[in-house]
Parts: C-alpha cells; structure tokens; sequence
C-alpha cells in the first residue's frame, strides 16, 4: 500500500514536471512587450511651422551612480529640444551586457540598444544573430541624409562596422583616433640638464640620471625612469614598453612590411622584439627600472607611482595631460610634465619601408535599432543627429542650459555646483561624441599649459594620419586572436619569459624559440587571417 | 582551597595571550587601515600606505557617497526588502518545515526530495527572468523578495528542529480541540524561537546583501538597493583611467573611494554582529546531530 502510495506521488511529480517544462516553453506573441512604446514617430524635418509629435522610444545605455533618470533636467532639455520623449534604461556600467542578453532572451528590448565593440570592430556576442534573426535593423537609408552623423563619424567607422551583407546595423559612437606619447618629469629632466630624449640611447641615459641624479634631493637613491603593470606586454591597457617597442616597429600594431603582407610587430619573426627587451634589461642594469615592476597590478600602481615621483614617466592621452598634472601636484607641488614623441633606435632604419596598418576605428560603442522601432527608424536617427547639431552637442557636452551652464555671447558658463555634478555622471552617458572637438578633450583645469596641450593633442591625431595605413584591417575581428589571448602562453608564458629576458635570468635569444612557440599555439593562424583580410580590402 | 598555578602554566598562559594578541591585531590591522585611508587624503595615502590613524583627514570620498542622489532610496529599499523579505521568508519556511517534519503526513519524502532537489539545479537566469517577468514583478521590489524567499538550506535546519519537538505536545494539544494552525503558531513556533532567530539572521543577512537580483530585475534606479549602489560607486571609481575620463572635472581616487564604501557597507553588519553572534553560531548546529 505504501509502496503504491509512492509509486503514485512520484508519478505525479514527474507529470508536474513536465508539464511546468511545456508550460514554459511557451513563447509570447511577437510584438508583445513591456518595454517600448507604440506611438509611431514622425520625422523631425517637418516644417518648422507644424506642431510635431515626440518620438517615443527607450534606449538602453550603461551609466554610473549618480546619474537619475528621474527630474533631470538634462533628460528634460534633451527631451524638449530634440522633440523626443526618451525613455532611459539606465544600467549599472559593469552589468550591460549580461541585463542587454537576458532582455534580449526574454524579448524585453528597447527600441534602441548598446552594442559592444572594441576600437577597431563590433565585438559583440549577439551581433550576428541579432542580424540574422532581424532583430536589429539596418540604417543605412535613415543615416545618409543626417548631416551631424555623417560629418561627426568617421569614415574609417562606417567601414568597420558595415556587415558583410553591406548594411549597417548601429550607429557607431566615436572617439577620437590618436596615438598616445610618453609624459616626463620637465621638472627633473631640467634639473639634471638633460634634453628631451630623442634615441633609445637618449632615454637610457636620461632614465640612469634619473636613477643616480637624485632629482628629487631627498639624498635617497629612490628615484627611477619608468615602471609597467605586472603584466607588462600582455596587459591590455596602456603599456610603457609598448612605446619604446615602437623603435623597432615591435610593439603591439600590425604592419605592412612593404610587400602588401601584414605581421603584428610584438610577435615578428625575426624577433625585433628582443631589442625592446634589452632596453629594459639595460634599464634594469642601471637600476633605472622601477624595482617593484613585477609587483604592479594595472594602471593604477604604474601612475601611483608617477604621482608619488617614483618614476619619472608615463604614458598617457595628451587630453589628460592637466589632470595629471593636477594630480602629481597635490604631492609635489614643484612638478612639471611635458610629452616625448616616439624614440628611434639604430635598427629604425631598416624598418623604414614598413608602414602601421590602422585598426583602430575610432569605435566606442554603438546604437542598434531593435525590431521595435519599426516604423519610426527615421525619427530616431533624426534625433541622434540633434545630438551631434551645435545645439544638442552643446548640451550633451555642457548639461542643461540654464542648469548646469549658460550662454552669454558665444562663451560658455558653467553654472556650480550643479556642473560639477553633471560631469560626475556624464561619462558613459554620453550617447555620442564629436570626436575631434579640442574643448571636450581639453577641459583647461591647468591654464597655464592649455596651448601646450592642445598642440600635443593635435599632433597625436596626426600622428595617426601621417603614419598609418588606413584601409585594409578595418573591421577585422578574429575569433582565433580572441581565442589565443585567451591561452597560458599569452597571459602567463608569455608574462614569463620577459621578465626573464628582462631580469637576466634567460638570454635574448630565448625570445627567438618562444616566438616558434607562438606561432605554433595559434599565432600562424592569426596572421593568416589578417593577411586574407587585408589582401581583400586594402 | 585555591589552587596555585605553576611556572609552567603561567608562562603558558603568557604565550597563548601573546600568540592571540599577535593574532587578533594582524586580523584587525586590516580594518583600522583601510577606515584610517578612507578618512585621509590620497597624497597621505600615498605617501604613508599602511596608515593606522587617518592623516590630512579628507572627506571627500564620504561626500560623493553620501550626496549620492540615490543613497537614501537604496537604504529605504534595502531595510524594506531586508525586513519584509525575512519576514516572509520565516514565514515560509516554517510553514514547510512543520508538516515536513512529521512523518505521519504521507507523501513527505516525495516533496522532500523535490525540494532539496532544487538545491542542486536551478532554472538559469534567463527562464528564471521570464518568470519573474510573466508575473509582472519586474522593476519592483517584490523580485527581490519573492523569487527568493525560500532557502532549502534554511529549510532544512528548521525542518531538523522541528521534527525534535516531541509528538506529545501536538497530541495534548489536539486532545484539547486546537487545529493545526492554533498549534502551530501557538505551540510550535514559540518554542521554536532559537531555530527562528537563527534563520531570521540568516535571511535577512542574504537580503541585505541582495545585489544580483536587483541588477538583473531592477531598471529604475530609485528601486535600487544600497549594495549595488556602492558596487557602482566603487566600480565607477576602480581604475585610475575611469577617474581620468575626459568629461569629468572631480578625480576622487580609488582607493580612497573602495575604502570609503567598505567602512558604509559594513558598518551596520560590524555594529549589530558582536549582539548576534551567538545566534549565528548556534544556529550553525541546530540542524546538526541530536542526542
């Protein structure tokens, strides 16, 4: 009997069970959402004389803390102005992803969405299905006629992101393309009489005195060139290795080695890396390489160490220059900092005929339009070129008129307290960005270099023009690259074996047979591509 | 008769005060130095890392948390999904445990293994979004209490103490006409306070600390809770690169502000623990072994 009375209970649960699974295998009509509006947008290129209606529709964006979506009069100029009625799903900056997916999963879209890419191409996991299943929309018809988008987007973007079905599924958000240099201490360099390093040699002999000049006269033997992060090159910020690797065009770009072939320099075959090494490995000789490099975790140890005047350079964005300056004055308020272009190194000359092929698109993100803004494609669109209009740019850039900054003539004011707290959150809000705009890189928190900083910032951007390819890799995404960066010899191996070069413990020569390794761990597979890729599209 | 202790016990008891002095200050260390940076400035910090007492007492991280525009919300909603959440956990759980406990109920071991068989797998995130989505819960602070509101661990500490309360009180009890409501909130949950108080800090310990579910269900921000607000704060502030990002005009410095947000989050957990600890630790046993 009892045997039977659980016989009969289990049965029933099984029974439950499957019919929980039949019940939520259901899905839900098409068009049916929780998010999103059904008012259809109208083109705001009507008559200026007609009353239009608003166009309705959410954007999902990540944003930090501070931002609210609730009585903001940002939200409600931007709202006002653009003849729009934006809906702000705000999510935390770390999360995005995972909330877009699982929204994406549970058909609980927006009209509009944040679409991941690296610099140089859409990244995004969902992106292909995205297009394959229609989920996003194309927008190429919508965007040619707007005339802020087309002039405030970069040519090299529009490239990167076309699909291979020639559309284009977002609009990309831009920044601006450039190549940072390596920031010195004026103050020091000054004081030990030295000039403005030119050569390899020129900054090993700069960091030594550095190392034994006691710039700072403290009688201590504290002071050093130039430190890195732990990771050195596999770190994938910032690396201050990377910049003198450059002399040697083996550092982490590709090249076109003059024969219509690609090679990433890093990893060249005929080692040129090595020669990067042993300019740490003399640093390291001379005692001018910061002792503790090994324990640096990230960016944030490697400028600590600036800004104590540990070390006497690092590499940063000339846009940052009076921030950090700001920063290494609030502990020694005597400093100065100034930038160095790329050294050269003996062996320059025989790289002459190589050139970088550019693989950043200047991409920060981009804006895809769902399935859910069928029908109201162009107003949207209309509204992100606001955005991009002198009035909308504006405003992004400074906050609400009359909130956060006023106009008197031409010049901007900026209203405090509340422009401080704008700039707080403003960051990842902002949808777009014009990205050559002097004034939103150069924020003048340190008059007195201004003009100083704006010539450096004008020659990173050229750099980039005077010194790249600029068709061929655009676009590029490799699975197989993402999948090697992935591997030990990337992130531990590869670790390894510099700071053996570096520290004495192996010899030069021993980067020749890692490189074999390399190549053979997926490397040959990598290049490969590029170069079908680039023969293709160059 | 007092008993006199010997050398060698007294040199002992030296030792083992020493050992555990030594001990406690390097467990301690940790805390004062990361309450003394969140009172200091960065270049203090910088200059004098391991800092024990604050110096050049700067602020400003305690400003940008506690300005922070949606600060109260997050406390409000946190002390709510905390204190309804646990009360309807409690509530829950008990009203589970008590007919699982007797072995009388038929059935019992069937729904038993169906409920601890959740502890092993679990729908996934995304059905688990749709549910909460197809009962309309999303953005509301009722996804933050409901989808969880019963822990099978929880449940079956409860269901263990319950099943030693003898069967002869519910006997007596029935004999005198009371039902099994009447009996079990009138006989079985008052003795059953320890096992109640345990579980209460244990759930609202999880609730408190509640952070995936609301990121994942909560769009508006003024439903946030006080967890994922400073893991925003913190994360927003966690790279120097992120503090130098060209539209901001303020650089409040990492670690200042991670210090900052450790000493607000874990202050009210440091200040009510020394009071129940107790209850923490004999709860751990309560399921256990009994004689």
């Amino acid at each position: 009997m009892k045997k039977r009375f659980f016989r009969l209970v289990c049965t029933m649960l099984v029974v439950m069970m499957i019919l929980s699974l039949a019940v939520g295998c259901t899905t839900q009509p098409q068009g049916s959402t929780t998010t999103g509006t059904n008012a259809t947008g109208t083109s705001q290129q009507g008559s200026s004389n007609e009353k239009v209606e608003p166009v309705k529709f959410s954007i999902m964006l990540r944003a930090g803390p501070d931002f609210a979506t609730e009585n903001n009069p940002w939200i409600n100029q931007i709202n006002e102005r653009a003849n729009a009625e934006i809906t702000w799903i705000a999510v935390p900056t770390e999360n995005i992803w995972d909330k877009r997916n699982v929204t994406m999963a549970s058909n609980n879209y927006p009209e509009v969405i944040i679409m991941n890419t690296s610099q140089s191409s859409i990244t995004d996991n969902l992106y292909e299905q995205m297009v394959k299943n229609k989920i996003i929309l194309p927008i190429d018809e919508y965007v040619k006629n707007c005339e802020n988008i087309m002039e405030f987007t970069h040519d090299v973007s529009w490239n990167a992101i076309r699909h291979q079905d020639g559309n284009v599924y977002m609009v990309p958000r831009c920044t601006i393309i450039r190549e940072d240099f390596m920031g010195i201490r004026k103050d020091w360099r000054e004081k030990l009489n030295i000039p403005v390093p030119e050569t390899i040699e020129d900054w090993r002999a700069f960091y030594k005195a550095i190392a034994t000049g006691d710039p700072d006269q403290n009688g201590k033997d504290d002071t050093y060139g130039v430190s890195d992060a732990n990771e050195i090159m596999s770190y994938s910020g910032t690396i201050n290795l990377d910049f003198f690797a450059r002399a040697w065009h083996a550092d982490k770009q590709w090249y076109d080695n003059g024969n219509g072939e690609v090679f990433y320099g890093m990893f060249a075959k005929d080692g040129r890396f090595k020669y990067a090494l042993e300019f740490y490995r003399h640093l390291n000789e001379d005692k001018s390489l910061d002792p503790d490099l090994m324990t640096n975790k990230g960016n944030n140890s490697k400028f600590e160490k600036f800004y104590k005047g540990v070390v006497a350079s690092a590499r940063y964005f000339a846009g940052n220059l009076d921030r950090d300056l700001n920063t290494l004055r609030s502990l020694q308020p005597e400093a100065q900092a100034e930038l160095v272009d790329f050294p050269t190194a003996p062996e320059s000359a025989q790289y002459q005929n190589e050139k970088i092929v550019l693989t950043n698109a200047g991409i920060y993100n981009g804006w895809a339009l769902t399935n859910k803004a069928k029908g109201k494609e162009q107003a949207i669109v209309n509204v992100f070129d606001w955005m991009l209009s002198d009035e909308g740019w504006t405003i992004l850039k400074y906050g609400a008129e009359g909130f956060q900054h006023k106009k008197e003539g031409d010049k901007i004011i900026k209203l405090e307290p509340e422009y401080t707290n704008f700039s707080k959150w403003i960051g990842h809000c902002m949808l777009f960005r014009r990205p050559n705009d002097e004034t939103f890189w150069l924020k003048n928190t340190v008059p007195e270099i201004y003009d100083y900083q704006k010539e450096w910032l004008q020659k990173s951007v050229k750099y980039i023009e005077d010194n790249t390819v600029q068709k061929g890799l655009l676009g590029i995404y490799s699975s197989n690259e993402v999948d090697f960066y992935k591997k030990d010899i990337f992130t531990k191996k590869f670790v390894e074996i510099c700071a053996e070069i570096i520290y004495g413990e192996k010899p030069l020569d021993a980067w020749d047979e890692f490189i074999e390794e390399i190549y053979a761990e997926g490397w040959e597979e990598v290049t490969k591509e590029y170069n079908e890729y680039y023969k293709v599209n160059k | 008769m007092k008993i006199r202790k010997r050398a060698i016990d007294i040199g002992f008891e030296i030792i083992n005060y020493m050992f555990l002095t030594i001990l406690g200050a390097i467990c301690l260390y940790p805390l004062i130095n990361v309450f003394a940076i969140s009172f200091s400035s960065y270049p203090a910090y910088v200059r004098q890392p391991l800092m024990i007492f604050p110096r050049e007492i700067d602020i400003t991280a305690y400003v940008r948390i506690f300005t922070n525009p949606l600060l109260l919300s997050s406390y409000k909603n946190t002390l709510i999904v905390t204190l309804v959440g646990t009360a309807i956990s409690v509530l829950l759980t008990v009203m589970t445990a008590y007919p699982l406990a007797k072995s009388k109920v038929k059935g019992s071991r069937g729904i038993m293994l169906y409920i601890v068989f959740t502890m092993f797998f679990n729908g996934g995130i995304i059905p688990t979004y749709m549910v909460v989505k197809s009962l309309n819960l999303l953005d509301t602070l009722w996804a933050l209490i409901l989808p969880t509101a019963m822990s099978t661990y929880n449940f079956i500490i409860v269901r263990n103490f319950l099943e030693s309360i003898p069967d002869s009180i519910e006997e007596s009890a029935k004999i005198d006409g009371a039902g099994h409501i009447c009996i079990l909130f009138k006989l079985i949950i008052p003795l059953s306070k320890p096992v109640l108080a345990t579980v209460s800090l244990f759930y609202a310990v999880a609730n408190w600390n509640r952070f995936f579910e609301t990121y994942m269900y909560i769009t508006q921000r003024s439903n946030w809770t006080l967890t994922l607000l400073l893991r925003e704060i913190v994360s927003d502030n966690a790279d120097i690169m992120n503090v130098t990002d060209p539209t901001a005009t303020e650089t409040v410095f990492p670690k200042t502000m991670q210090c900052a947000t450790i000493v607000a989050t874990t202050l009210p957990i440091l200040f009510s623990y020394p009071f129940l600890q107790k209850y923490f630790i004999k709860g751990i046993m309560l399921g256990a072994v009994k004689g």
